[in-house]
């Protein structure tokens, strides 16, 4: 077992480094700026290269808004963001999203499907059929390349949809809830294989969810965002070790953490 | 229709060529025992009768040759003006500001009353005709095209436009192949419609088709003529649909595969309804 650092105990070293993402007093508001509604409030971000951050909070809480403008499909209505160096100003070629659902294009198959980046920034199918076919088999799904996604089960086409999202090879990768629509054992089954993905990767990675436990499994650490406004109530390192397992999910320090991380959430206990 | 695979067996192949042998007997049987005059209800026998007549003396094929070229011709027409209507629209707010009520008046209006209009217009040859197939058939596929280009998936656009996708990579890559199952679906509505509007303008004046010669039948009593034609348009009718699905099943291939009911696999019957 390899037993992976989190990143936040060598920000030290590193605090005089930019950070590879930052973002600073971003916020959204929808509609006008006197009445309309405030998504996200003055969010101040730092996150390292290779680093796995989760933010979790309910529906509303502007987790989903953040990722947009950090992938550069909603400008931010104030504050800015950098990414690699540049400010992010639109949409931009080095960042891969996952969504909730897979969306796939029915009519390309797995293959194709996850060639889209590839044929999109006109980088050479050719080119890249090697290393396309890699992907199908880093994700397990090549025996199924030439398959269409409806043929797949719900937890296939989310694969697929992560290999589509590592086709041209981005620093990061932004994974909006995306096994929301799984059931519990294959998201249980496709947190462990994400991490196993991402640990042999140089990928960032910024992942949204409303799970707690999913947060705490997966994150170097877990950003708590709460409502209206949307806003960051705690960032927590979460000091497990890696590799981390099922089994751990039942420790008493997994525990403490989703506790601690339930507290922010009001005694109903109730995201969405 | 519901799936009757399961019973489509021989036995019930060939009970089914019995049930319309007997159908057949018990009409020529009622018609002639029962003493239904014959320009009202033609036995079948007078029906195949007239039908081959028409074939041998060779007077159908020229009218049969006709009928489609002018449903064809309409058809395509129609259908690319229709398109084309429907992608400016819906890839240009401008076109859409200015066209639409337009377009919602003259949705709202019988196609088939400004049919004599169009007739006097073009005049009694095929041009009437042309026009008429091809002025039914442009607004299903023009609507069906403004939906289907605008029913791409949000997240798909999203996803392509992360990646740095231009408008026309958008356009080209997902909102066209979205809007197939559409466009298939006007088609398919247009390809009827251009028939019975073809049909239609050779009643009101024509030199030559089938819409013409059954008015010429009507006239004459030649009913059993009549039903032979009618039967013809059927046939026609079924091909022309046939062929569609043919093509359809090689472009939409994915369809096969779409489980999610869709709105465009709902639209045809009541876009239908509405075209007319």
């Amino acid at each position: 077992m390899t037993l992976r650092v989190p990143d936040l105990t060598t920000t030290t070293s590193k605090a005089v480094a930019e950070p590879f993402i930052r973002a600073e007093g971003v916020s959204k508001i929808y509609g006008s700026e006197t009445d309309g509604v405030v998504a996200l409030a003055d969010v101040d971000l730092n996150i390292d290269q290779r680093e796995m951050v989760v933010i979790v909070g309910p529906s509303g809480c502007g987790k989903s808004t953040f990722m947009r403008i950090l992938a550069g499909l909603t400008p931010a209505t104030s504050g800015a963001l950098w990414l690699g160096g540049d400010q992010v100003a639109g949409p931009r070629q080095d960042v891969g999203i996952v969504f909730q659902s897979a969306v796939l294009f029915p009519w390309r198959t797995v293959l194709e499907n996850v060639m889209l980046p590839i044929d999109i920034q006109k980088r050479g199918r050719k080119e890249h059929m090697q290393w396309v076919k890699d992907l199908l088999l880093l994700v397990g799904l090549s025996e199924f390349e030439n398959r269409y996604p409806s043929e797949l089960s719900g937890g296939m086409q989310q694969r697929v949809g992560i290999a589509r999202a590592l086709a041209h090879d981005p620093k990061v990768l932004l994974m909006d809830e995306p096994f929301g629509a799984l059931d519990a054992m294959t998201r249980d089954h496709m947190n462990v294989e994400l991490q196993r993905l991402w640990a042999a990767s140089d990928k960032t990675v910024l992942f949204i969810t409303h799970s707690i436990p999913e947060a705490v499994f997966l994150a170097d650490r877990v950003v708590v965002m709460t409502p209206r406004p949307g806003r960051i109530a705690e960032i927590m390192p979460i000091d497990l070790p890696r590799e981390r397992t099922l089994d751990m999910m039942s420790s008493p320090e997994f525990g403490a953490y989703v506790r601690r991380i339930r507290t922010h959430f009001g005694s109903t206990g109730a995201l969405d | 229709m519901p799936d009757l695979s399961d019973i489509d067996t021989l036995r019930n192949r060939i009970l089914s060529v019995f049930l319309l042998v007997a159908i057949l007997a018990v009409w020529e049987l009622l018609v002639r025992v029962g003493g239904i005059p014959v320009f009202v209800l033609p036995p079948p026998s007078s029906i195949f009768s007239a039908m081959w007549r028409g074939f041998a003396t060779g007077v159908y094929y020229e009218h049969i040759a006709v009928t489609v070229f002018q449903v064809l011709a309409g058809y395509t027409i129609g259908c690319g003006l229709g398109f084309l209507l429907g992608a400016a629209i819906a890839l240009n707010r401008y076109v859409a500001y200015f066209l639409y009520p337009y377009i919602v008046m003259f949705l709202s209006m019988p196609k088939v009353a400004l049919v004599p209009l169009i007739v006097l217009w073009f005049g009694l040859g095929m041009t009437s005709k042309i026009v008429t197939a091809a002025l039914i058939s442009f607004f299903p596929l023009m609507i069906n095209t403004i939906t289907g280009l605008n029913a791409a998936n949000k997240d798909q656009v999203d996803l392509m436009r992360s990646l740095g996708a231009s408008g026309r990579q958008i356009f080209v890559m997902l909102r066209l192949p979205s809007a197939l199952p559409f466009v298939f679906a006007g088609l398919e509505i247009a390809v009827t419609l251009s028939l019975i509007g073809t049909v239609v303008a050779e009643f009101l004046g024509a030199e030559r088709g089938l819409g013409m010669l059954m008015q010429n039948m009507n006239f004459l009593m030649d009913i059993g003529g009549s039903f032979s034609i009618l039967i013809i348009l059927a046939l026609i009718g079924l091909a022309l649909n046939r062929t569609l699905l043919f093509v359809r099943r090689r472009i939409y291939f994915w369809d096969k595969f779409d489980q999610s009911p869709s709105a465009a696999k709902k639209s045809p019957a009541i876009r239908s309804a509405e075209a007319l």
